[in-house]
């Protein structure tokens, strides 16, 4: 299939991450003066723009705490009045935003719906994959070729057909976006994941043979061989792609957006969106509602950083 | 041969094939469902007058929808500010993490800092990036227009100005991906085999050319498919103009995605928006044929 050694390498390289290797430049190269003045120009200008990375999310968390008046000023004023003093600040404007924007439900909301998307994220697609990487099945070269074919299709392209799909499902007549149906119109279409499909068959196919047909012999059914045998020895890719789910979930905007029509279960990313519109919420206050919907996925990155920069060099081969 | 034998074979596969159809009903039907249905669905649509209260095609027009968007200046317009924002995300945006990956792979000091520092914007959500920008870029008062004012500039009330509101969006998203496309390349970077530059440097290469001759070659794989990831990626903008601009200011941030979500959802025109699918559909379905074509060829040679 497409792309396997491409996943291959770019997860054995990552690891290599961690020793330093010879690289462009030589430490010869740093030894001479001028190659030593070049490699602290970049360094220094590397900084620079690394600033420049960081500047608008710190005006922001800087702004949250300002009075609505310092936010747009002439001259600019980067930090809060009083700058000398930050005990001073609008520390309570983050908990006012806190408040005021029902942060606690509707995390809980949102994490209801990760748990959910985690499911049809991970199960189906682990099993279908097991199924095309170690299974005897007739038709499974064509069942494989029409699950890849839809990472063809991106999602953008089958929006309206798909809304129209979970408003009126085939045969069934059921509509998912009715609020009694709760998220499924959510998770449900996460389970179209033929990515995590081909991530999972290509891990799957690294496992010897051999000690699926031993566990054969000994009597295990198919299933139980799966469950015990290829599940634990997938626990790191498994963590990798439940990191991404989530983050997928915690971000992910235009669908729930679509299908979320009960206001008591919008995810924060909508509940966020419809409370900067609101014409009565100061900017102070939708500044600190900004970093706190950000704290999340921030607190996720620092915890699983490693998974995640290995993950990115599986998911750059995804859109 | 006897006759049992002869029949086991046949049983032996079907009850070989019982576990896999087992392990893949669930993908299947999740598939059939959400996937290869709405797929058939949206060409359906696209022939058909749809009643949006009754879900129903219920009259083939034939090409009707296609025929009305070729009159449709509106239509062109989301196509020439989707290609026109395209086009500038990569001018601007796609040799930059390139040199970033380049030049912070080469750093002795603080390099695992500065690869985090670039990467943070890549962890903040979409729909959070386009709000505080908004506010950024918010005319005359916002942090942008009053520092260029404070070395003496003009304010350029950046999304308000019809002239400048794209290149908004731009510089907002190639300061929000760009980290991320970063760590892939630094992935790639540790791949390039050390053999390759000490061998270079027996042969008197320089730092451009060992730059020019080694580095780039062995990264060009990597960098041919990012590139077809990021045009694929831009051609469906969405929330970050639907979030800061609505589309304006006089439709000149209204991409293809936003027209057909609008045709859909406020003017409750399915076919319309389902024809737009397809038209926005057969571009992205050639760009995405091209970028397997390339996967499969750079597998080829990297085995």
């Amino acid at each position: 299939m497409t792309g396997v050694s491409e996943t291959k390498s770019a997860l054995s390289l990552s690891v290599a991450l961690a020793t330093r290797s010879r690289t462009l430049i030589s430490e010869a190269d740093l030894k001479q003066a001028g190659g030593r003045w070049f490699y602290r120009a970049v360094l220094a200008l590397l900084v620079l723009g690394g600033l420049t990375a960081v500047i608008p999310f710190v005006w922001g968390v800087l702004s949250a705490l300002k009075a609505p008046s310092e936010i747009f000023t002439f001259p600019p004023q980067f930090f809060p009045k009083p700058a000398s003093n930050p005990l001073e600040w609008g520390w309570g404007n983050y908990l006012d935003a806190l408040q005021k924007i029902d942060f606690v439900k509707y995390f809980i909301n949102t994490i209801v719906l990760a748990a959910g998307v985690w499911v049809m994220h991970l199960f189906p697609t682990a099993l279908a994959g097991y199924a095309i990487s170690k299974l005897d099945h007739p038709f499974k070269r064509a069942i494989a070729t029409a699950f890849f074919a839809t990472l063809m299709v991106p999602f953008t392209a089958v929006l309206i057909p798909l809304f129209m799909t979970v408003r009126d499902l085939p045969l069934l007549h059921l509509n998912l976006v009715d609020r009694a149906w709760g998220y499924f119109a959510v998770i449900l279409p996460a389970g179209v994941n033929a990515f995590n499909i081909f991530v999972f068959k290509s891990f799957f196919d690294e496992i010897p043979n051999d000690l699926i047909d031993a566990a054969r012999i000994d009597g295990a059914g198919e299933f139980r061989i799966f469950w015990s045998v290829a599940v634990p020895l997938s626990v790191s890719i498994i963590a990798v792609l439940s990191i991404f789910s989530f983050m997928a979930t915690w971000n992910d905007f235009l669908w729930p957006y679509l299908v979320i029509s009960d206001t008591n279960r919008y995810t924060v990313m909508l509940k966020l969106y419809y409370f900067q519109k609101q014409a009565d919420i100061p900017a102070n206050i939708v500044m600190a509602a900004l970093i706190l919907t950000t704290l999340p996925p921030i607190v996720v990155f620092l915890f699983f950083q490693k998974h995640i920069l290995r993950g990115i060099s599986l998911s750059g081969l995804k859109f | 041969m006897t006759p049992r034998s002869a029949r086991s074979p046949a049983s032996n596969r079907l009850r070989r094939a019982l576990p896999g159809w087992f392990f893949l009903i669930p993908a299947l039907l999740l598939f059939i469902v959400f996937s290869w249905w709405p797929i058939l669905k949206g060409f359906q649509l696209a022939f058909f007058e749809v009643s949006y209260t009754e879900d129903v095609a219920s009259r083939f027009v034939g090409l009707k929808h296609f025929r009305s968007l070729l009159s449709d200046d509106l239509f062109f317009l989301s196509w020439w500010n989707v290609i026109y924002f395209t086009v500038l995300a990569l001018i601007i945006g796609f040799l930059v993490p390139v040199v970033l990956a380049i030049s912070i792979n080469e750093m002795r000091h603080v390099q695992g800092l500065l690869r985090l520092t670039y990467y943070l914007p890549a962890i903040l959500p979409v729909v959070v990036v386009s709000v505080l920008w908004k506010y950024i870029y918010a005319p005359k008062e916002g942090l942008l227009d009053s520092v260029i004012q404070l070395v003496g500039g003009m304010p350029v009330r950046w999304l308000n100005n019809p002239d400048t509101a794209m290149l908004s969006l731009v510089i907002m998203s190639t300061w929000k991906n760009a980290g991320a496309t970063m760590i892939i390349y630094l992935a790639a970077l540790q791949g390039v085999p050390e053999q390759l530059y000490e061998a270079a440097e027996l042969d008197g290469a320089g730092l451009w050319q060992r730059l020019r001759h080694i580095t780039f070659p062995q990264i060009r794989p990597i960098m041919l498919i990012l590139l077809i990831l990021q045009i694929l990626g831009t051609m469906q903008l969405f929330t970050e103009p639907f979030v800061m601009t609505g589309g304006g200011p006089n439709n000149r941030t209204l991409t293809v995605m936003m027209y057909i979500y609008n045709a859909a959802f406020r003017y409750f025109d399915t076919g319309l928006a389902a024809a737009m699918g397809i038209v926005l559909f057969l571009a992205l379905a050639g760009l995405t044929a091209v970028y397997f074509f390339i996967l499969k060829r750079s597998e080829r040679s990297l085995v």
